[in-house]
Protein backbone atom coordinates (compact mmCIF):
# COMPACT_ATOMS: atom_id res chain seq x y z
CA UNK A 1 0.00 0.00 0.00
CA UNK A 2 2.77 2.65 0.74
CA UNK A 3 4.10 2.01 -2.49
CA UNK A 4 1.23 2.31 -4.44
CA UNK A 5 0.57 5.71 -2.74
CA UNK A 6 4.51 6.57 -2.83
CA UNK A 7 3.57 7.75 -6.31
CA UNK A 8 3.21 11.68 -5.69
CA UNK A 9 0.52 11.91 -8.60
CA UNK A 10 -1.55 8.77 -7.35
CA UNK A 11 -1.43 10.22 -4.22
CA UNK A 12 -2.46 13.90 -4.82
CA UNK A 13 -5.34 12.43 -7.31
CA UNK A 14 -6.66 10.31 -4.00
CA UNK A 15 -6.19 13.51 -1.90
CA UNK A 16 -7.87 16.30 -3.83
CA UNK A 17 -11.27 13.54 -4.26
CA UNK A 18 -11.19 13.39 -0.25
CA UNK A 19 -11.03 17.59 -0.75
CA UNK A 20 -14.37 18.53 -1.07
CA UNK A 21 -15.87 16.08 1.60
CA UNK A 22 -13.43 17.51 3.98
CA UNK A 23 -14.05 20.93 3.06
CA UNK A 24 -17.52 20.33 3.75
CA UNK A 25 -16.59 18.60 7.72
CA UNK A 26 -14.73 21.67 8.62
CA UNK A 27 -16.81 24.21 7.61
CA UNK A 28 -20.28 22.25 9.30
CA UNK A 29 -18.48 20.98 12.29
CA UNK A 30 -16.79 24.56 12.44
CA UNK A 31 -19.93 26.37 12.15
CA UNK A 32 -21.88 24.22 14.36
CA UNK A 33 -18.99 23.87 16.56
CA UNK A 34 -18.27 28.05 17.04
CA UNK A 35 -22.31 28.27 17.57
CA UNK A 36 -22.28 26.08 20.27
CA UNK A 37 -18.91 26.77 22.29
CA UNK A 38 -19.38 30.60 22.23
CA UNK A 39 -23.79 31.18 22.36
CA UNK A 40 -25.05 27.59 23.52
CA UNK A 41 -22.75 26.39 25.83
CA UNK A 42 -22.55 27.44 29.21
CA UNK A 43 -20.08 29.01 31.88
CA UNK A 44 -17.47 26.74 33.71
CA UNK A 45 -18.37 27.00 37.12
CA UNK A 46 -15.21 28.24 38.42
CA UNK A 47 -13.62 29.20 34.86
CA UNK A 48 -16.95 31.49 33.69
CA UNK A 49 -16.09 32.18 30.17
CA UNK A 50 -13.16 31.79 30.18
CA UNK A 51 -13.51 28.30 29.37
CA UNK A 52 -14.63 29.01 25.64
CA UNK A 53 -11.08 29.55 25.10
CA UNK A 54 -10.76 25.68 25.02
CA UNK A 55 -12.66 25.08 21.96
CA UNK A 56 -9.92 26.83 20.52
CA UNK A 57 -6.88 25.54 22.58
CA UNK A 58 -7.51 22.12 22.89
CA UNK A 59 -7.85 21.38 19.04
CA UNK A 60 -5.19 23.50 18.35
CA UNK A 61 -2.89 21.77 20.80
CA UNK A 62 -3.97 18.15 19.63
CA UNK A 63 -2.85 19.43 15.75
CA UNK A 64 0.25 20.62 16.82
CA UNK A 65 0.89 17.23 18.51
CA UNK A 66 -0.66 15.17 15.82
CA UNK A 67 0.92 17.22 13.17
CA UNK A 68 4.28 16.42 14.68
CA UNK A 69 4.02 12.91 14.86
CA UNK A 70 2.74 13.10 11.18
CA UNK A 71 6.47 15.02 10.74
CA UNK A 72 8.50 12.09 12.66
CA UNK A 73 6.89 9.65 10.66
CA UNK A 74 7.59 11.72 7.34
CA UNK A 75 11.02 11.92 8.61
CA UNK A 76 11.74 7.95 9.20
CA UNK A 77 9.89 7.06 5.87
CA UNK A 78 12.50 9.92 4.38
CA UNK A 79 15.11 8.83 6.04
CA UNK A 80 15.00 4.73 5.72
CA UNK A 81 13.12 4.36 2.45
CA UNK A 82 14.33 7.94 0.86
CA UNK A 83 10.37 8.48 0.20
CA UNK A 84 10.36 11.89 -1.67
CA UNK A 85 6.82 12.58 -1.15
CA UNK A 86 7.48 12.18 2.44
CA UNK A 87 9.91 14.71 2.15
CA UNK A 88 7.51 16.54 0.47
CA UNK A 89 4.58 16.03 2.94
CA UNK A 90 6.71 16.88 5.87
CA UNK A 91 7.38 20.24 4.51
CA UNK A 92 4.00 20.54 3.61
CA UNK A 93 3.26 19.49 7.47
CA UNK A 94 5.58 21.78 9.16
CA UNK A 95 4.18 25.50 9.09
CA UNK A 96 1.09 24.18 9.68
CA UNK A 97 2.04 22.81 13.11
CA UNK A 98 4.08 25.71 13.51
CA UNK A 99 0.66 27.89 13.37
CA UNK A 100 -1.24 25.46 15.17
CA UNK A 101 1.40 25.19 18.21
CA UNK A 102 1.81 29.09 18.66
CA UNK A 103 -2.17 29.28 18.56
CA UNK A 104 -1.58 26.70 21.55
CA UNK A 105 0.70 28.87 23.47
CA UNK A 106 -1.64 32.25 22.70
CA UNK A 107 -5.13 31.14 23.32
CA UNK A 108 -3.21 29.35 26.78
CA UNK A 109 -1.80 32.77 27.45
CA UNK A 110 -5.12 33.74 27.15
CA UNK A 111 -6.57 31.90 29.57
CA UNK A 112 -3.89 31.60 31.82
CA UNK A 113 -3.82 35.56 32.70
CA UNK A 114 -7.41 35.81 34.26
CA UNK A 115 -7.51 31.98 35.32
CA UNK A 116 -4.01 31.86 37.31
CA UNK A 117 -2.93 35.49 37.10
CA UNK A 118 0.04 34.91 34.70
CA UNK A 119 0.68 35.15 31.08
CA UNK A 120 2.93 32.60 31.19
CA UNK A 121 4.65 29.85 33.87
CA UNK A 122 7.98 27.87 33.15
CA UNK A 123 5.76 24.79 33.77
CA UNK A 124 7.01 21.20 32.17
CA UNK A 125 3.33 21.19 30.08
CA UNK A 126 3.64 24.99 28.84
CA UNK A 127 7.80 24.69 28.48
CA UNK A 128 7.86 21.15 26.43
CA UNK A 129 4.92 22.78 24.46
CA UNK A 130 7.17 25.65 23.65
CA UNK A 131 9.77 23.05 22.88
CA UNK A 132 7.08 21.61 20.48
CA UNK A 133 7.08 24.89 18.60
CA UNK A 134 11.17 25.33 18.20
CA UNK A 135 11.44 22.24 16.98
CA UNK A 136 9.21 23.10 14.08
CA UNK A 137 10.67 26.17 13.45
CA UNK A 138 14.46 24.28 13.62
CA UNK A 139 12.74 21.69 10.63
CA UNK A 140 11.62 24.68 8.50
CA UNK A 141 15.12 26.33 9.29
CA UNK A 142 16.67 23.37 8.27
CA UNK A 143 14.74 22.48 5.16
CA UNK A 144 14.55 25.76 3.48
CA UNK A 145 18.32 26.76 4.90
CA UNK A 146 20.19 25.30 1.79
CA UNK A 147 20.14 26.82 -1.32
CA UNK A 148 19.36 23.56 -3.20
CA UNK A 149 16.67 22.51 -0.76
CA UNK A 150 16.76 18.81 -1.41
CA UNK A 151 19.89 19.29 0.29
CA UNK A 152 18.23 20.20 3.62
CA UNK A 153 15.72 17.44 3.22
CA UNK A 154 17.81 14.80 5.47
CA UNK A 155 18.93 16.73 8.09
CA UNK A 156 15.36 18.34 8.42
CA UNK A 157 14.05 14.90 8.46
CA UNK A 158 16.94 13.78 11.32
CA UNK A 159 15.99 16.90 13.99
CA UNK A 160 12.13 15.99 12.70
CA UNK A 161 12.84 12.56 14.56
CA UNK A 162 14.96 13.73 16.95
CA UNK A 163 12.20 15.90 18.22
CA UNK A 164 9.38 12.68 18.65
CA UNK A 165 10.81 12.39 21.91
CA UNK A 166 9.70 15.24 23.02
CA UNK A 167 5.86 14.27 22.09
CA UNK A 168 5.11 12.19 24.74
CA UNK A 169 6.71 14.37 27.18
CA UNK A 170 4.18 16.98 26.07
CA UNK A 171 1.31 14.39 26.08
CA UNK A 172 2.43 13.02 29.88
CA UNK A 173 4.07 15.95 30.77
CA UNK A 174 0.96 16.77 33.26
CA UNK A 175 1.06 13.33 34.86
CA UNK A 176 4.84 13.18 35.17
CA UNK A 177 5.42 16.61 36.83
CA UNK A 178 3.30 18.40 39.47
CA UNK A 179 2.10 20.93 37.20
CA UNK A 180 0.32 24.25 37.28
CA UNK A 181 -1.33 22.89 34.04
CA UNK A 182 -4.67 20.57 33.99
CA UNK A 183 -4.07 17.01 33.38
CA UNK A 184 -6.32 15.17 30.11
CA UNK A 185 -9.81 15.82 30.50
CA UNK A 186 -10.42 13.64 27.56
CA UNK A 187 -8.30 10.89 26.57
CA UNK A 188 -7.91 9.38 29.86
CA UNK A 189 -8.49 6.36 31.57
CA UNK A 190 -12.57 6.29 32.77
CA UNK A 191 -13.28 8.70 29.41
CA UNK A 192 -13.82 12.36 29.34
CA UNK A 193 -14.34 14.02 32.35
CA UNK A 194 -16.31 16.63 30.43
CA UNK A 195 -19.84 17.48 30.63
CA UNK A 196 -21.78 16.53 27.36
CA UNK A 197 -23.16 20.52 27.22
CA UNK A 198 -19.23 21.54 26.23
CA UNK A 199 -18.12 18.12 25.42
CA UNK A 200 -19.92 18.59 22.28
CA UNK A 201 -18.63 21.32 20.73
CA UNK A 202 -15.04 20.25 21.93
CA UNK A 203 -15.38 17.48 20.06
CA UNK A 204 -16.95 18.98 16.99
CA UNK A 205 -14.27 21.82 17.29
CA UNK A 206 -11.42 18.95 17.19
CA UNK A 207 -13.24 17.13 13.81
CA UNK A 208 -13.16 21.10 12.03
CA UNK A 209 -9.66 21.26 13.04
CA UNK A 210 -8.30 17.94 11.85
CA UNK A 211 -10.36 19.08 8.51
CA UNK A 212 -8.98 21.89 8.11
CA UNK A 213 -5.45 20.82 8.71
CA UNK A 214 -5.63 18.27 6.48
CA UNK A 215 -7.03 20.74 3.98
CA UNK A 216 -3.92 23.05 4.11
CA UNK A 217 -1.65 20.69 4.26
CA UNK A 218 -3.27 18.88 1.11
CA UNK A 219 -3.03 22.55 -0.60
CA UNK A 220 0.67 22.72 0.54
CA UNK A 221 1.56 19.28 -0.76
CA UNK A 222 0.43 20.38 -4.52
CA UNK A 223 2.38 23.56 -4.18
CA UNK A 224 5.44 21.98 -3.45
CA UNK A 225 4.96 19.37 -5.87
CA UNK A 226 4.17 21.48 -8.39
CA UNK A 227 6.82 23.66 -7.59
CA UNK A 228 9.57 20.33 -8.32
CA UNK A 229 7.65 19.84 -11.56
CA UNK A 230 8.65 23.44 -12.10
CA UNK A 231 12.33 23.23 -11.55
CA UNK A 232 12.30 20.25 -13.52
CA UNK A 233 10.73 21.46 -16.41
CA UNK A 234 12.79 24.61 -16.48
CA UNK A 235 16.25 22.53 -15.93
CA UNK A 236 15.03 20.02 -19.06
CA UNK A 237 17.40 20.40 -21.86
CA UNK A 238 15.11 22.21 -24.74
CA UNK A 239 16.29 19.54 -27.91
CA UNK A 240 16.55 22.53 -30.80
CA UNK A 241 14.57 24.87 -29.89
CA UNK B 1 -26.17 41.39 23.57
CA UNK B 2 -23.56 43.35 25.22
CA UNK B 3 -23.80 40.84 27.64
CA UNK B 4 -22.85 38.36 25.48
CA UNK B 5 -19.58 40.41 23.80
CA UNK B 6 -18.72 40.95 27.71
CA UNK B 7 -18.63 37.59 28.40
CA UNK B 8 -18.98 37.72 32.23
CA UNK B 9 -15.85 40.47 31.94
CA UNK B 10 -13.51 37.96 30.34
CA UNK B 11 -14.57 39.47 27.10
CA UNK B 12 -10.97 40.46 26.08
CA UNK B 13 -8.95 37.07 26.56
CA UNK B 14 -12.26 34.91 24.76
CA UNK B 15 -12.73 37.45 21.75
CA UNK B 16 -8.58 37.85 22.28
CA UNK B 17 -8.42 33.92 21.67
CA UNK B 18 -11.18 33.55 19.03
CA UNK B 19 -9.59 36.88 17.08
CA UNK B 20 -6.12 35.50 17.07
CA UNK B 21 -7.43 31.90 15.91
CA UNK B 22 -9.24 33.11 12.87
CA UNK B 23 -6.58 35.35 11.49
CA UNK B 24 -3.95 32.88 12.25
CA UNK B 25 -6.01 29.86 10.22
CA UNK B 26 -7.48 32.04 7.41
CA UNK B 27 -3.98 33.66 6.62
CA UNK B 28 -2.61 29.99 6.84
CA UNK B 29 -5.43 28.54 4.42
CA UNK B 30 -5.26 31.23 1.82
CA UNK B 31 -1.68 31.70 1.73
CA UNK B 32 -1.55 27.96 1.31
CA UNK B 33 -3.81 28.35 -1.37
CA UNK B 34 -2.73 31.30 -3.29
CA UNK B 35 0.92 29.68 -3.47
CA UNK B 36 -0.81 26.15 -4.98
CA UNK B 37 -3.00 28.31 -7.64
CA UNK B 38 0.34 30.98 -8.36
CA UNK B 39 2.33 26.99 -9.00
CA UNK B 40 -0.65 25.62 -11.33
CA UNK B 41 -0.64 28.39 -13.02
CA UNK B 42 2.74 28.86 -13.83
CA UNK B 43 2.45 25.36 -14.58
CA UNK B 44 -0.22 25.21 -17.00
CA UNK B 45 1.66 28.43 -18.55
CA UNK B 46 4.69 26.14 -18.95
CA UNK B 47 3.14 23.24 -20.65
CA UNK B 48 1.55 25.50 -23.38
CA UNK B 49 4.64 27.22 -23.91
CA UNK B 50 6.40 23.93 -24.55
CA UNK B 51 3.88 22.50 -26.65
CA UNK B 52 3.74 25.67 -29.28
CA UNK B 53 7.77 25.07 -29.45
CA UNK B 54 7.35 21.50 -30.34
CA UNK B 55 4.84 22.11 -32.59
CA UNK B 56 6.17 21.90 -36.29
CA UNK B 57 6.64 25.13 -38.34
CA UNK B 58 4.43 26.39 -41.77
Amino acid sequence: MFDYLANPSRFMRLANRFLPALVVLAVTTGAVGLYQGLVTSPPDYQQGDTVRIIYIHVPAAWLALFGYVGLGICGIFYIVWRHPLADVAARAIAPVGAVFALLTLITGSLWGKPMWGAWWVWDARLTSMLILFFFYLGYMALANGFDRPERGSRPAALLALVGLINVPIVKFSVDWWNTLHQPASLLRSGGPAVDPTMLTPLVLMLIAAHAYFAIIVIYRMRALLGERRLTAMLLRPRGHA
Amino acid sequence: MAEFFAMGGFGSFIWGSYGTAVIMLVWLGVSSWRKARKVALELAQLDTDTSAEHRPSA
